[in-house]
């Protein structure tokens, strides 16, 4: 089987022609990527993923609660996902807080430098309507309109087990035994 | 290679904005100066701090008393040199930031609040090291400017002011009954202090009197929030020097001491239970309360002879992001920060408040080593203390009778002292947390102020860190102060 793989690599090489001849595969930096690239972000996620977190204006109760995920209670390494201190390397955005707008710019250029495909949580009541925070005369405006917003935890602060469902929601996977086959309980 | 670093220092935001310079009131004539001050017609309150009186301080103690800003409607020119600094000076740490937040609400525009003057290096090998707003682990919002030379620190900057919430500005119009929600949102994980304090202000104001058995939970409630946010503190540190299994440990434990809340109050964090005038309800009594904290006791006691025995963890710690004797002199942090700098002062012995006047309080716990070791004991002093406190007054038994003041909300407008302000102080996780309520001139919204522990101790930190650490000294000297900056930017 390898071997027939590599003869298929003889007739059409995997290395780009890049610098030679156009590619559409490959992009030099500072072009924007494709709309048939970012149309694969609407799929589920199966990969491990790498979660970033930024708080735009939070109170530090989701935070004390992030940090208990990859505490042994929770522990989300299990489902394959990872903190990562850099947006760059990050699949998931993990949002805190109302937006205020000093954060607003921060935010957006946080979001950008993620990789393609990626996919936002939102944290908190404070995150989405109806909270007092969110009609605060510093929040600058609704979340949504900044950044798109996959998901939406509730909760003031969510708690853990509502942030994992958030983030299986938002990476379009089933919760682990919830199709009744046991899971990483 | 001899390099001399230039460091010259930015003139803080008082000098800048024109503002005149703080007055101070002693705490003997405090409601009537400020009511006296308050009732000219162009005068404004700017910003109130309070400087601790120490009984315990080493040294002896030092004049006492609020500083207070005011705004008289006369425009300033900015000062251009530094006003001359005698030690026997107030602490200004919380003014200065107060004074630009209040600017910034004034204006539509940002005024950064800084609660140290932006150090600038020179010298040859001397680079700027920006960290955040967005930094690396799961953490708060805020700029750190560190100036390095090779792997040294020689001085850092913070920049708050990424994530104002106007809180407080929002606080007064809202009122003792709704103001307490936003209260519980100003620090997280503190949000049983911070609707204590609040409380406490306005019931002062209205002149209500509390039962015994609201003080009684209240006061179980914040010795629970202490022990949360301590083992969620240490947790931090042991994972900040590397050890990520001693960190599982501690998170384990605080997350045991969240369920335990969750069950008895209904909030992992016991927000929505505190009232001005009470509690909302007696909390449930849940049967393994005391062998839950009896089991929290001995397994901390077990991870932390660990964690002492550990050379790896203590090798970083010791002598690792010490304040100067001199800046904790001067700058009086509140809390586990300034206990661990040897100044003693706790809310709940020097001014004891609800059930803490009647029945005392946890053991003071003083370390004067002043550095990430210093703050680590208190700490774990702090926790033991609580425990074994909270244990001993849940065996005495509760109180009986109404867990609120009953009948309606008095009005404040028919009190004969509603020209004053009323405070009250809180030991906070952090340290000392104080609201002020100002019912305000006849028409006049209420006003409400707060002064956060971590206002006050962030100004510590640079001087801690710009003296004698390197780099990787720095995530384990911010794990140790441990400090919130949403009580900043709040």
């Amino acid at each position: 089987m390898f071997f027939l793989g590599w003869m298929r690599g003889l007739r059409a090489p995997f290395t780009t022609r890049f610098p030679w001849r156009a590619d559409p595969a490959v992009l030099p930096a500072g072009t924007p990527a494709p709309e048939s690239l970012r149309a694969v972000a609407k799929g589920p996620l199966t990969r491990s993923l790498a979660i970033r977190h930024i708080d735009v204006g939070s109170c530090g109760g989701p935070e004390s609660e992030i940090q208990l995920l990859t505490a042994p209670p929770y522990d989300i390494s299990r489902f394959g996902f990872t903190f990562t201190p850099s947006p760059r390397h990050a699949d998931l955005l993990l949002v805190t807080g109302s937006l205020s707008p000093e954060m607003e710019p921060v935010l957006r250029e946080t979001y950008e430098a993620m990789p393609s495909p990626k996919r936002v949580v939102a944290l908190g009541a404070c995150g989405s309507a109806d909270c007092p925070l969110a009609r605060a005369p510093a929040a600058v405006d609704r979340l949504e309109r900044v950044i798109p917003v996959d998901v939406f935890v509730p909760g003031c602060p969510p708690p853990p087990a509502a942030i994992i469902a958030g983030l299986f929601a938002a990476v379009g996977r089933p919760m682990p035994g919830a199709r009744g086959e046991g899971g990483a309980a | 290679m001899s390099v001399e670093p230039t460091v010259m220092a930015r003139a803080a935001a008082v000098q800048e904005t024109g503002v005149p310079d703080p007055e101070m009131v002693t705490a003997a004539d405090f409601g009537p100066a400020l009511a006296a001050r308050l009732a000219e017609p162009q005068t404004r309150l700017l910003a109130l701090s309070w400087v601790p009186d120490l009984p315990t301080a080493p040294g002896g103690a030092e004049s006492a008393g609020f500083v207070v800003a005011f705004y008289d409607g006369v425009e300033r020119p900015a000062a251009t040199a530094a006003p001359a600094r005698s030690p026997s000076r107030p602490s200004r740490a919380g003014v200065v930031a107060a004074l630009a937040d209040e600017r910034r609400l004034e204006r539509e525009g940002l005024v950064w609040a800084e609660t140290a003057p932006e150090p600038v290096v020179l010298g040859r090998g001397v680079f700027t090291f920006p960290l955040g707003p967005v930094r690396g682990d799961v953490a708060e919002s805020v700029g750190w400017r560190l100036e390095v030379m090779g792997d040294e620190v020689l001085a850092l900057g913070l920049r708050f002011g990424y994530k104002c919430r106007r809180l407080q500005e929002q606080m007064g119009p809202a009122g003792p009954v709704a103001g307490v929600a936003l209260a519980e949102r100003v620090t997280g994980t503190s949000p049983v202090a911070h609707a204590l304090a609040f409380a406490g202000a306005w019931e002062a104001a209205l002149e209500m009197e509390v039962p015994p058995a609201a003080l009684h939970w209240r006061a179980v409630m914040a010795e629970l929030e202490r022990l949360q946010s301590h083992l969620g503190d240490l947790a931090g540190l042991a994972n900040a020097t590397g050890l990520p299994a001693a960190a599982a440990e501690l998170f384990v434990l605080k997350e045991q001491v969240l369920r335990l809340c969750l069950r008895r109050t209904g909030h992992r964090y016991q927000r929505g239970l505190v009232v001005v005038g009470g509690i909302r309800r007696e909390p449930e009594s849940v049967p393994d309360l005391d062998p839950g904290l009896r089991e929290i006791r001995e397994r901390f006691m077990r991870n932390i002879a660990q964690l002492g025995r550990s050379t790896s963890f203590l090798d970083r710690l010791h002598g690792a992001g010490r304040v100067p004797p001199a800046v904790a002199a001067t700058l009086r942090p509140v809390g586990p920060t300034g206990r661990a700098c040897g100044w003693g002062y706790d809310v709940r012995h020097d001014h004891p408040y609800g059930l803490h006047a009647s029945t005392g309080a946890p053991a003071r716990a003083v370390v004067d080593k002043g550095d990430a070791w210093g703050r680590y004991r208190v700490r774990v002093l702090e926790v033991l203390a609580s425990i074994g406190w909270l244990r001993e007054r849940l065996a005495a038994g509760t109180p009986g009778g109404p867990t609120a003041a009953v009948g309606p909300m008095p009005s404040w407008a028919d009190r004969p002292s509603g020209a004053d302000i009323r405070m009250a102080r809180v030991e906070a996780p952090r340290g000392e947390l104080i609201y002020f309520v100002w019912p305000g001139r006849s028409g006049a919204r209420p006003w409400v102020r707060v002064r956060t522990a971590s206002a006050v101790n962030w100004a510590v930190v640079p001087p801690a860190v710009g003296e004698g650490n390197v780099l990787q000294d720095v995530p384990i000297i911010d794990a140790s102060f441990s400090l919130s900056v949403s009580a900043v930017d709040r």
